[in-house]
């Protein structure tokens, strides 16, 4: 068994670092080590982390292995005196090495030397190279205190670092390292030494502090679970809150709240999001039948186990009633005018600088809107009503206050007041994000893509495009144009142009590229293969739904067939692409594989959607035809008819694929 | 007895001054203009920018002209009062004097849950950023903790750490009151003479004055007049400015942001405005401290040398 070496513990002291920095920080602060120590480390960087500390543990050994190596010389001729000692040259080569005369030996003829390279000791390494490894830990922003120049997330307290139990002499801006570490800022502040990542462990669970990001990760998912069943009540799920919560707190206790139930009559998405994003509490819910239903209760994952569970409880209570008693006095001012009252104000808000107002914007998505009615199936007066009043939401308080709700203000608002399928003032904003929900109503699906379109090719046609800083948003509208025309019927669309032209808007060629570089993009970042959807793409057809629908399908196929498929059919291309026509004659129809091959593209579908079902049927036919036929033979009609036949199978498949862009497997 | 903070808003105010009083502060009065935040002090914005250590503490009242709610809203004023505390360079145990801050209200820490919450801050039209954390207690946002990295578009050398209290809100957990204006500011009593002295309550002090202002604000302030008077203190900050008069020039600056906080109360900028306006302020608050950052580097008596004034 090889030598499991020493540990080497090293732990960052500082003020409480921002939640969402510390998983890309303690990936470099374990880069940064790996770095220093490269072939000493002997097993896997342990990461630790809270708050108001990162972690480090890894064992290593102790020392650079020792290499002796010869080092030579002159000439034994010039190295020797006329008396055979070692003359002037000689001692003076040895002299640099730090070593004499005694040192000096023959080697080949020439004076050589023994030297050592390496074996310094892993203390002395680190002891250097810590600074650098400390002050190089990655943070999305940084900062200056103090009268010093140093840059880190917060202010530095302090390093502690051991090696084997002993403290390593490094220094770190000014702060020598220590083996002193200590508990909760609050409830165990006192210092105690450490000699291990264990014992530190142990020392500050002791204390409450649980240094393990993945144990209190742990912790935490089960006192929400058990404190929330002991309500009656449930909890969904949420990684992003968790992780983000366990970062925040380095003693978690969860604790159970309960704001005034006459709250529940404002928007849920509202009273959710409040206490989500803004105070990071976790929402319970009773099951009412199969939909989970909002309740007035919640849950803290506060950082004090010793504090009083009903005064943490009130206090937080109170800040929900605070912020929510905004947003009642915003919802009531906010319903005091019609939903028509408040669009009124957009005429006198600039949408984007140049490009007019807000209530020109609203009608030209309307306009778009009902263009795009027969596509979708939308209700074309119930799209002019809400058109009316699609983005007087942006004039409410509520949405002022809260900018994320713009749309669902907007929603609540139009069904109070009697609007049909007003559920698409909110869906317009559907997706919001790659693999967010695409809207479930005709008339949300509607506002939606006339959104997108509208706003894209305003932009584009302004010469807006984003080049780096994307302040309109393009790119996402871009992304969220393509999953809605992903999901629109097989052909519906009939390509962008044709799209574009339906709903009125203008389609200049920088948008089309730019969409169809978002749906490449979008294919291949599915983990589709590069050469696939370039194959399909080169067809030009545009329509991003039926290049969707003819990758997924290429893709689909078995591993082998589709080697098999692009073998046989790159051969296909190869051969019959340059060919002038699809024509051949029936009587140079001269073997049996001719003949099948012949009566195969004869049954090739005329349905553009049976295509793949035909090229794999047509496959087997064409490697007949390969295997048993020589196309490239001397007798040049019987070549030019051979060809003739494979060009008429390119040509029923160019509108499905380009088959010369087909690559190796 | 002396009432605590527990019990009276005058009380938490002397107790936060003499706390930061006892660690070297000077306790300084409110700025005498009209002001967002109480950053705007040039006991901050200026003294920030100098290299020079400085320790200062102060109440601020901060106008909000938008956050006007005509005294219908419990929990949203006009016109409240901060608590500032600036520190440069920022001391290394400035998180535990600041917790001693608020065990000397009279809180239990220990009873509490007291977290520091990434927020990071920033003015633009100060041009100043820095980095730090809100204060949770309870889940309440109670100060704004803040290490000053830039200020007037200069990045500082010296750190300042700025603490904000928001009294008010502070107050009423204190206090355990659901409406502002319920927060008692003087306690009842007793007068020397034996008779009753009522309590002052926060509303006595304030009521009127959000109704008055919020209809200014919102209804009656002339915007024509306030878009003209923008270009007058703008001009003569830019005047000021040109004649190395870096402090009065300052004054017009804090007038600009003022008058611009009013204009969007009413209504008056676009949101394509607003950014210009913004950056109007900005570009006046930058050659503000380009300008105090060389009279800094003076003596008192070279500045006197440079106003043609000569020993005293």
């Amino acid at each position: 068994m090889s030598d499991p070496g020493i540990e080497l513990f090293i732990e960052v002291q500082c003020e409480e670092i921002p939640a969402r920095f510390v998983a890309p920080a303690m990936e470099g602060f374990a880069a940064g080590i790996q770095k220093l120590l490269g072939g000493l480390i002997l097993g896997p960087v342990v990461p630790y982390s809270t708050p108001r500390r990162l972690a480090i543990a890894v064992q290593v050994a102790p020392k650079r292995p020792a290499v002796e190596k010869v080092v030579t010389g002159m000439p034994l001729a010039q190295a020797r005196s006329a008396d055979g000692l070692w003359g002037p040259a000689a001692l003076g080569f040895a002299k640099k090495r730090g070593v004499d005369a005694s040192a000096l030996f023959d080697h080949n003829g020439f004076a050589a030397i023994r030297v050592v390279e390496g074996g310094e000791s892993t203390a002395t390494l680190i002891a250097a190279g810590l600074e650098a490894v400390v002050l190089g830990i990655p943070f999305k922003k940084t900062m200056r205190w103090g009268d010093g120049a140093t840059r880190f997330a917060r202010p530095l307290h302090g390093i502690l670092c051991v090696l084997d139990g002993q403290v390593v002499p490094a220094t770190i801006a000014g702060l020598a390292c220590s083996n002193v570490s200590a508990g909760h800022w609050l409830l165990s502040p006192e210092p105690f030494t450490v000699t291990s990542a264990e014992g530190w462990l142990h020392a500050l669970r002791e204390r409450g502090v649980y240094a393990d990001r993945s144990e209190r990760h742990a912790r935490v998912e089960a006192q929400l679970r058990t404190v929330a069943a002991a309500e009656g009540l449930h909890v969904q799920p949420d990684a992003d809150l968790l992780d983000e919560v366990v970062n925040l707190v380095e003693s978690p206790k969860v604790i159970v709240g309960h704001f005034n139930e006459e709250l529940l009559n404002l928007p849920h998405r509202l009273l959710i999001e409040s206490m989500k994003v803004n105070q990071r509490y976790f929402p319970l819910f009773s099951r009412d039948g199969a939909r989970p239903q909002l309740t007035n209760a919640f849950l803290i994952v506060a950082n004090n186990p010793e504090g009083d569970p009903a005064l943490i409880a009130e206090g937080n209570a109170r800040v929900l009633g605070a912020r929510f008693h905004d947003a009642k006095f915003f919802y009531a001012e906010d319903r005091k005018l019609a939903l028509g009252k408040h669009a009124q104000k957009l005429s006198g808000t600039v949408w984007i600088r140049g490009l007019g107002t807000m209530a020109e914007r609203q009608a030209a998505i309307t306009d778009a809107a009902m263009k795009l009615a027969p596509l979708t199936g939308a209700n074309v007066d119930h799209l002019a009503r809400l058109g009316t009043v699609l983005k007087a939401d942006l004039a409410t308080l509520m949405v002022g206050e809260f900018p994320e709700l713009q749309g669902h203000v907007g929603h609540l608002l139009a069904e109070a007041e009697g609007y049909a399928d007003a559920l698409a003032i909110e869906e317009a904003w559907l997706p919001r994000h790659s693999g967010d929900a695409l809207p479930s109503t005709p008339a949300g699906l509607s506002f939606a893509l006339a959104e997108r379109m509208t706003l894209l090719s305003r932009c584009f046609v302004a010469e807006m495009e984003p080049k780096g800083s994307d302040p309109q948003g393009l790119r996402r509208a871009a992304v969220g144009l393509v999953a809605l025309l992903q999901a629109l019927p097989h052909g519906a669309q009939g390509g962008l142009d044709a799209l574009f032209a339906t709903a009125g808007v203008p389609l200049p060629k920088s948008l089309a590229e730019f969409l169809l570089a978002r749906l490449r993009a979008s294919l291949t970042g599915e983990g589709h293969a590069t050469d696939l959807v370039d194959a399909v793409m080169a067809t030009g057809g545009a329509d991003v739904a039926s290049i969707t629908a003819r990758v997924h399908g290429l893709s689909a196929l078995p591993k082998d067939e589709m080697a098999a498929v692009r073998t046989t059919f790159r051969r296909v291309a190869g051969l019959g692409r340059d060919h002038s026509a699809a024509d051949y004659s029936l009587a140079l129809l001269q073997t049996e594989a001719d003949q099948q091959l012949h009566l195969a593209v004869q049954a090739l579908p005329t349905d553009d959607a049976d295509l793949l079902v035909a090229l794999r049927n047509l496959r087997p036919v064409v490697d007949r035809f390969f295997a048993e036929v020589m196309v490239m033979c001397d007798d040049l009609p019987l070549r030019g008819n051979r060809l003739g036949l494979l060009r008429s199978i390119l040509d029923r498949f160019s509108g499905f694929a380009d088959f010369a862009r087909l690559g190796g497997e | 007895m002396e009432p605590t903070p527990l019990q009276s808003f005058q009380a938490l105010i002397l107790t936060l001054q003499r706390y930061w009083a006892a660690q070297g502060c000077a306790v300084l009065q409110p700025y005498d203009m009209p002001m967002g935040a109480g950053t705007f002090h040039p006991a901050t914005f200026l003294r920030a920018l100098s290299p020079k250590p400085w320790r200062a503490a102060y109440v601020q009242p901060s106008r909000r002209p938008t956050d006007g709610r005509y005294g219908e809203n419990p929990n949203r004023l006009g016109h409240y009062y901060q608590f500032q505390m600036i520190w440069k360079p920022s001391p290394l145990n400035i998180q535990e004097l600041y917790l001693g801050s608020l065990a000397a209200i009279g809180l239990d820490l220990k009873a509490h849950d007291v977290r520091f919450v990434e927020d990071d801050w920033e003015s633009p039209t100060l041009a100043a950023s820095g980095l730090g954390w809100e204060v949770w207690l309870d889940g309440m946002e109670v100060s704004q903790f803040t290490y000053f990295q830039q200020c007037g578009g200069v990045e500082l050398t010296s750190t300042p750490v700025e603490l904000t209290y928001g009294l008010e809100r502070l107050a009423m957990y204190l206090q355990k009151v659901d409406r502002v204006y319920d927060l008692v500011w003087v306690p009842e009593g007793v007068n020397p003479d034996g008779s009753h002295r009522p309590a002052v309550s926060y509303g006595d002090v304030f009521e009127w004055n959000e109704l008055e202002q919020a209809q200014d604000n919102f209804e009656n302030a002339d915007v024509p007049e306030m878009l003209r008077g923008f270009e007058v203190w703008e001009s003569q900050a830019k005047d000021l400015i040109q004649r190395s008069l870096p402090l009065p020039a300052y004054d017009c600056v804090m007038m600009c942001s003022h008058t611009f906080n009013m204009l969007q109360a009413r209504g008056a900028i676009s949101v394509a405005e607003r950014v210009q306006y913004i950056k109007r302020v900005r570009d006046l608050a930058v050659m503000v401290a380009k300008e105090y950052i060389r009279k800094d580097a003076m003596t008192l008596a070279e500045r006197r040398e440079e106003a043609g004034r000569g020993a005293v």
